[in-house]
């Protein structure tokens, strides 16, 4: 404080004075400024969420109004075109809803509604497109959503006219930070739009082959057979996988409860002093490997593709693995991702029955192995014996396919269901293609482009 | 009589003072902190860490240029081995790990990953991935940030989540990493190894589509989901 005791002559004094109102000058316009800017900013975010708002209004309206006229419609061509345009705008109105700045939780109902009638629209044009019309259980359950969107809607446009009264502001981030308004504000939002999401308190169970039916969500484990485990024992199997050589010391670290309950346990190299560990999750019934990572740096690539395979084949066939065929591959960080698909006695080939198994290129050692789609899958299959003719079945297939080779699969579908195919592998303007054609009815399951690069390949 | 003024004023003109350099200091903080460095840009120097570098080391230690142990971290012992290789060489003796000397150690030379025209790549999708796992599962065991990267892909799979990766991550409220910014740092090498993982398939939260830490979790609703697996300080649960 001796500073200012000073005593200031009146030329300092002035000095002084014009320093701290230049600062003065400053700092207010700074402020100003800033204060300008976050204003625009907040108008912007404004408007970004009221557009998607409305767009989301709008997309439900048009919803409404497709399912109505797909109600009294008899032709699959008008259907089918009714149906794909209320996928679309069930898409768009998901996908807007997802970007408003309202917790998930109090939204979770309306999304899901809003990504089943999409998919379940989808299913029913695909249906179409066949040449068959809804049947009369399908037409029950469009009603049903139908009913859905009205309710929706009535809260959608309850919803807007307090946006437009401005009781309901979108992307007011900073306020719900601050400690004082937050009880009073604690998400007025979320309140408002939990309300909405009430309408859809007994929406009823969808079943369809769409990705989100609910069978595919309720999908039950159906290769998970045997006895309960021990930990003891499920120690014991982890170890004999790794190797007794490989590990030092391996302890349980968690206990899983999802799809598959499994024992979670961690082990530490041989040595101890490594910087990296093994995980492995052991299947509580049964004692299956489940999956295992080991988060080892690879820094070398030693060994070739060929050699990684052979080590794979090898590793899968001392663990009791039945006959299996390679189906891709893909290097990553110097390790190879290779996929491994079962083979029925006949030669089918299986795609639902995946494993996959991680090499390191540096020594060999497997570092990755996965198998939820092995356990997954069902474990007997019959009818693995075509009802069509290969011909009959290249009949099907486009003229503009060079066909290099044909094979019997197995496909998984959508909806937990799979499908004996036939499989051609073929050639179309230099890209190499998969056509999948249903051994029974000749309809055309799927299509998938192989994409080759120096790292793998992989089908998309 | 003026000093009487000045010293009323004193307060004042402190008050001012800090609040100009707080202002900017904030200001400049609000830039600076979000660097968007391209990933994967090679150049190993005095300084650098990660997976790269171990490389480099490994490298050199297996040609007796180095004596250090492989640490992952580019100190002034590894710096002398680059600068002794690169004389021997015939390198530009800078002891910096670029193009020519990544080519004469035989380390494939990684320039920034760029889609090539007319194929479809996945290499967006893991920069995104890596960039969610960084902010939100930094420090977190290995097994812990492949599970937070399988959260997101389940969350892509599932009716009441948007469809897409970058729909799911950079949906409103969903991840604090994306809402406070720390979404864009610069991933690190585990990051991407496990994103790489997850995309691949391998799922250690058990098909989870939450997790939270409980440290830290202020959401009641998030306590009332049945916990599938504990990996770390995260409870992840259905």
């Amino acid at each position: 404080m001796k500073l200012f005791k000073m005593q200031l002559s009146r030329e300092q004094y002035h000095k002084a004075l014009v320093v701290v109102s230049a600062m003065l000058i400053l700092s207010v316009f700074f402020g100003y400024n800033t204060w300008k800017e976050r204003k625009q900013y907040q108008t912007f975010l404004q408007n970004t969420y009221q557009r998607e708002f409305k767009e989301m209004v709008t997309d439900v309206e048009n919803i409404k109004i497709l399912m109505d006229k797909a109600e009294i419609t008899n032709s699959t061509v008008q259907s089918n075109a009714l149906m794909s345009q209320i996928w679309r705008q069930a898409l768009s109105a998901a996908e807007n809803l997802g970007q408003l700045p309202i917790s998930h939780s109090a939204l979770s109902k309306t999304a899901k509604y809003l990504s089943q009638v999409g998919d379940f629209c989808f299913t029913i044009s695909k249906q179409n497109a066949a040449n068959k019309m809804m049947n009369e259980e399908q037409f029950a359950q469009i009603d049903k959503l139908k009913d859905y969107s009205g309710n929706l809607l009535g809260e959608l446009y309850e919803m807007e006219k307090k946006v437009s009264q401005g009781d309901i502001r979108f992307g007011e981030i900073r306020k719900q930070g601050k400690l004082i308004l937050k009880r009073a504000s604690e998400n007025a939002v979320d309140v408002k739009f939990g309300k909405m999401d009430q309408t859809f308190t007994d929406y009823p169970v969808l079943i369809y082959d769409g990705p989100f039916s609910e069978n595919v969500i309720g999908g039950k484990p159906k290769g998970l057979d045997g006895e309960k485990v021990s930990k003891d024992k499920a120690l014991e199997i982890a170890k004999k996988f790794l190797g007794k050589n490989n590990v030092g010391e391996i302890k349980q670290v968690s206990s899983g409860s999802g799809v598959i309950h499994t024992y979670g346990l961690e082990a530490t190299p041989k040595g101890g002093q490594e910087d990296y560990q093994i995980n492995i999750d052991v299947t509580k019934t049964g004692g299956h490997i489940l999956w295992m990572l080991n988060s080892r740096d690879v820094l070398e690539k030693k060994l070739s593709n060929e050699e990684a395979a052979k080590k794979a084949k090898d590793f899968l066939k001392e663990q009791g693995f039945g006959e299996l065929v390679e189906s891709y591959f893909l290097n990553e960080d110097n390790t190879t991702m290779m996929t491994f698909i079962g083979v029925s006695k006949e030669g089918v080939l299986l795609y639902p029955d995946l494993l996959k198994v991680k090499v390191a290129l540096d020594t060999g050692e497997i570092v990755g192995f996965d198998s939820y789609h092995y356990l997954m899958a069902p474990k007997n299959r019959k009818n693995l014996t075509p009802k069509l003719t290969e011909a009959q079945a290249k009949a099907k297939v486009t003229q503009r396919l060079e066909i290099d080779r044909v094979k019997l699969a197995v496909i998984p579908l959508p909806g937990n269901r799979e499908v004996l195919c036939y499989e051609f592998k073929g050639k179309y303007k230099e890209n190499d293609f998969f056509v999948y054609i249903n051994a029974e009815n000749g309809n055309e399951e799927n299509i998938l482009q192989i994409i080759k690069d120096k790292d793998g390949t992989l089908t998309q | 009589m003026f000093r009487n003024r000045i010293q009323k004023l004193t307060p004042y003109i402190i008050i001012l003072l800090i609040y100009t350099i707080f202002g900017f200091l904030s200001y400049n903080d609000f830039f600076s902190d979000r660097s968007f460095s391209d990933a994967s840009s090679m150049i190993v120097k005095y300084g650098s860490k990660g997976t790269a570098v171990k490389t480099v080391q490994t490298k050199l230690k297996s040609w007796g240029y180095y004596k250090g142990s492989v640490d992952g971290v580019f100190g002034w012992k590894t710096r002398s081995a680059v600068i002794a290789f690169q004389k021997k060489n015939g390198l530009k003796a800078d002891g910096i790990v670029g193009a020519a000397t990544s080519k004469a150690l035989g380390i494939p030379y990684k320039a920034a990953t760029t889609a090539s025209r007319g194929t479809v790549s996945r290499s967006n999708e893991v920069y995104t991935l890596a960039q969610a796992i960084n902010g939100e599962a930094r420090g977190e065991p290995y097994i812990g940030q492949v599970a937070v990267a399988a959260v997101i892909l389940n969350r892509v799979d599932d009716p009441k989540f948007p469809n897409s990766i970058a729909g799911v991550i950079y949906q409103p409220g969903a991840f604090t990493a994306v809402a406070d910014g720390q979404m864009f740092l610069t991933p690190n090498d585990s990051a991407y190894k496990a994103a790489r993982d997850a995309l691949n398939g391998w799922d250690p939260s058990g098909g989870a589509m939450y997790y939270y830490n409980p440290a830290k979790a202020t959401s009641k609703w998030i306590w009332s989901r049945p916990i599938i697996k504990v990996i770390g300080k995260h409870y992840f649960c259905r």
